[in-house]
Parts: C-alpha cells; structure tokens; sequence
C-alpha cells in the first residue's frame, strides 16, 4: 500500500512536530493530526486511519485508554465499530508498571498485536516500530 | 451515623443457648445484621469469610475459648471491635481479654439497658475506626494522585526536548562536529533528568507499602536473560564479556516487575561501573532455604568506606573514576527496597580496582 493514512493523537504540540517531521520521511505516509482524545474520535470517519498513535496521559479531555476502549468495544451499536481493527500504538512517557495496569483495563484484546512505544523515541526506532505493526496487520510486506 | 450504625454486623458467640436467645431477641429491634453461634470454631469461619463490626464472645465455652477466639480474631486485622461477656465472680478474666484486644465487657447477669448500652458504645468506636480508615484510604489515593501528577508534568516538557533534540541529531540535519557534540551532550542531560523523575517515583512508591504485586510463583531465568538482552548495547560499548552460571529454570516466589526492576539496577551497575573488557558474572542457586543470586563484575570496585552508605538515597561515589558514570543515587535504594520485600538480603564484596560482587539472598518462603 502507498497511501497510508496515520492519525498522531497527542496534546503536546511540540510532540506532534517532532512525530510529524519524523513520519514526513516516508512519502507513503500521510499523517493526520489530533490534540485531544475527543478530537481523535471526531476525525475517524473523516480520516478513515489505517494506524492510530496514540498518547497516553492527555489533559485535554478523555485519556488515550479511554479513547482506545471506545474505539476497540466489543458493542456492535458502537458509534467506532468500524475501526475495531485498526492497530494502535500507544505512545507514552509512564513507565512499565503503570502500562501495564493499564493494558488491564483495557483488556488483553489489545495486545499483542498493538504496541506501546516509550517517549521519547529515536526518530529511526518509532519509524521500525511503526513498521513492524504495519507488516503485523499486513497493511505493507 | 445512625444508619451505617443499622447495618454493623454484629456476633453473638456463646454456648449458652439462653444468653443467645436473650441477646438476640433484645438486638433485633435495632440491628438487622445480627447473628448467632454456639462455639468460636464456627464463630472463626464465619469471620473469616464476612465482614464483621462487633463481637460478643463469651469466655467461658467448650472447645475453643473465648480467650482464644480474642487472638485468633485480632490476628486478622480487622478491627472488629470485642465485647466480653463474663461472670461478676471472674473480673480476672475480663481484664486478661481486654488485654488481648477486648474493648468492653459486660458482667452476667445484665441487664437489656446494659447491652444496648455497650453495643452502642462498641458502635461509635466502629465507626470511628472505619472513618479513620477512609481518611487514610483518601490520603493514600491523593498522595498517589499528587505523585504522578507532579512526575508527568516534569516528564512531558523532558520528553518532548529530548525528542527535538533527537531529530536535530538524526541524519536530516546534517549536523556534526562541535554542533552534534553539543546535542548530544544535551540529549544525555535530559535523559539523567528524566531517569532521575522515574526512580523518584519509584521510590516514593516503594516507601509506601503495596508497591510490589501479589507474589506469584515466576521462573526468574527468563527473567534475566531478558535484562541481559536489554543492555545489549552497554555490553557491546564496553566489550564486555557476560558469564551466566544458571539453571535452565529456576522458580521461586516474586512479583515479575520488581524482579525485573532489581535485575535491571543491578546488570545496569556491573556495566556501568566496568572496565573495558570486563566480565560480568551472574549466578543463581539455590536450596531448600534459600535463594542465591549473584551479580558480580571485575570493574572498578568500591572504597570501603563507601559500602555502608550504597543504599542511602541519592548517594553517589564521587570521585575522578565515576565521574563520567551518569546516575541517580537511587538505583540500589530501589534494589534494598525490593528485596526487604520480599523478606531477603543484600551483601556487598567490593575491591578497588578489581571489582564488586552483590550476594542476595531470598528466602524460599516467604
């Protein structure tokens, strides 16, 4: 695939810059932005992403946990149901104990196809991760 | 007050069907909850698998006696408040319960009054005690709450710098020279910042009970090998050689996390504090009383009078060798406190110039 749409969700508008500039290297990725949890549901349909990444601990409004729930409820009648399968990734600066409190609410359905990154990342190792989830999904070989 | 107060679960325990009946039928106009055994083994399991407010035990009973429903009632922590119900002739009786636990007592023969009267007592000291524990539940959370706050405010503007600066430093910029010298130094600075706010927060935790998880039975060589593998590049960097004397599974009781933690301080040491070339050695052992492991390295050793203070927070050997060894003091406080959880030891053998070796030893059960 040439064309793949990423949607970056983060409150932090110099993180968002670096995300994007890093991302800007491949031409087949086309990058969307989001700044808050809400701002991320609105856009799906609108941007229709074929990966989400997503920042953990936002002030905005809901939480990037809160956001995938949402996203990934098993609820047929869910408003997101369509994007149940999109992979995500999960950007955040908490460490290893908090994630994986975390990845306990949100249930083990997440993982392991969808990936958690640690901020910050060297800009080669986000674009391998990325990657790597890509071929996972089998949205690039 | 009043309606918590209606909903207590309250205990008659007494082999006097007649002192069951009367305490009952006096208590059931107010209390709801209230219920009736005829000896203390039933009285136990009955407590042990509900929530109990207040307890009436009569001393004198068959079998399991009052005295010794007291103490195997306080040994669960449950702060179930204790009436005794004792003969006028054995006041004796009524003090040695009060001293293991017991908060009032009321002398056979008593009147109605007199039992509502020390029921209602027991009530408000129930209530008092459940309060004050959900004043401490509340500042538990709030401190909680107040901790990562305060750690992610610090962390998001370190992250979001270091990220910049990493892609100032990637190959886009064609930065090299001084320039990149410059970065870079920057980069590491932020880092230490940033290792610094983690392990703070770590051992803030710590100091607070409920840090380590639940101890499940864990084979703790995989556990190893894959801390090994995640200082590949300090191993690599320093041309270290890594010799592992261990079993091809070893399982003992822990929380996976803090083990990893406790692995990764202490592999991080023996790279860090290396000499180019170096070994490290990591051994683990163990019988039926204890585990052994051991992490050793030939690096630059430890003044003597350095080792007593290791395990102080924020303390560091400062001196022309380490320098230039970044870190934040808090590495083995961290180590300390995971092992005093899980009931175990920490040794340390060090030599100037030829090396260190940390010797911990946990119990098998703990």
């Amino acid at each position: 695939m040439n064309n793949i749409k990423i949607l970056v969700v983060d409150d932090d508008e110099d993180f968002l810059f670096t995300v994007r500039t890093i991302l800007s290297r491949k031409p087949e990725y086309q990058i969307f932005e989001a700044r808050s949890g809400r701002d991320c549901l609105e856009q799906l349909s609108k941007v229709e992403p074929h990966l989400i990444l997503l920042d953990v601990i936002m002030e905005t409004d809901i939480d990037g946990f809160n956001v995938a729930q949402q996203i990934k409820s098993s609820d047929p009648k869910s408003p997101y149901a369509k994007y149940r399968d999109v992979p995500i990734v999960f950007l955040t600066s908490v460490e290893q104990k908090t994630k994986l409190r975390f990845a306990d609410k949100i249930g083990t359905s997440l993982m392991p196809t969808d990936d958690f990154i640690t901020k910050p990342i060297k800009p080669a190792d986000l674009l391998s991760r990325i990657e790597e989830v890509l071929k996972k999904h089998k949205l690039i070989s | 007050m009043e309606d918590t107060e209606k909903n207590f679960t309250i205990l008659i325990v007494d082999d006097d069907p007649a002192i069951r009946h009367v305490c009952l039928s006096i208590l059931k106009k107010q209390y709801s909850n209230i219920f009736a055994f005829e000896n203390g083994v039933e009285a136990l399991d009955f407590i042990e698998k509900n929530s109990v407010d207040i307890l009436l035990i009569d001393l004198k009973m068959p079998g399991m006696s009052g005295h010794e429903l007291i103490e195997r009632v306080t040994q669960l922590n449950k702060e179930i408040v204790i009436i005794v119900i004792t003969a006028y002739a054995s006041i004796e009786n009524a003090i040695e319960a009060m001293q293991k636990g017991a908060s009032d007592f009321l002398a056979k023969p008593f009147t109605p009054d007199e039992l509502r009267f020390a029921i209602k007592k027991a009530s408000d000291k129930r209530e008092l005690i459940l309060q004050r524990a959900r004043a401490l539940q509340e500042k538990r959370e709030m401190e909680e709450n107040y901790l990562s706050f305060v750690s992610h405010q610090l962390k998001s503007p370190l992250s979001a710098a270091q990220q910049l600066l990493y892609l100032l430093e990637g190959e886009n910029y064609k930065i090299d020279g001084e320039a990149l010298d410059i970065v870079e130094r920057a980069i590491n600075r932020i880092s230490e910042a940033n290792r610094l706010v983690n392990e703070w927060l770590v051992v803030s935790r710590l100091e607070k009970s409920g840090f380590v998880g639940d101890f499940t039975d864990t084979d703790i060589v995989p556990l190893i090998l894959q801390e090994i593998e995640k200082h590949r590049e300090g191993i690599i960097r320093n041309k270290l050689e890594v010799i592992t004397e261990i079993p091809q599974s070893y399982i003992m009781k822990t929380d996976q996390s803090s083990m990893s933690m406790l692995l990764s301080n202490l592999i991080s040491n023996a790279i860090k504090y290396n000499k180019n070339g170096g070994k490290v050695i990591i051994r683990l052992r163990g019988d039926e009383k204890h585990t052994i492991l051991e992490i050793e390295d030939t690096g630059i050793g430890i003044k003597k009078e350095y080792i007593p203070r290791l395990f102080s927070k924020f303390f560091r050997v400062r001196d022309e060798k380490t320098k230039n060894i970044e870190g934040t003091g808090l590495g083995l406080v961290i180590v300390k406190k995971i092992i005093d959880e899980h009931r175990g030891d920490i040794r340390v053998e060090s030599e100037p110039d030829k090396g260190t070796k940390f010797i911990i030893s946990f119990p098998r059960t703990i």
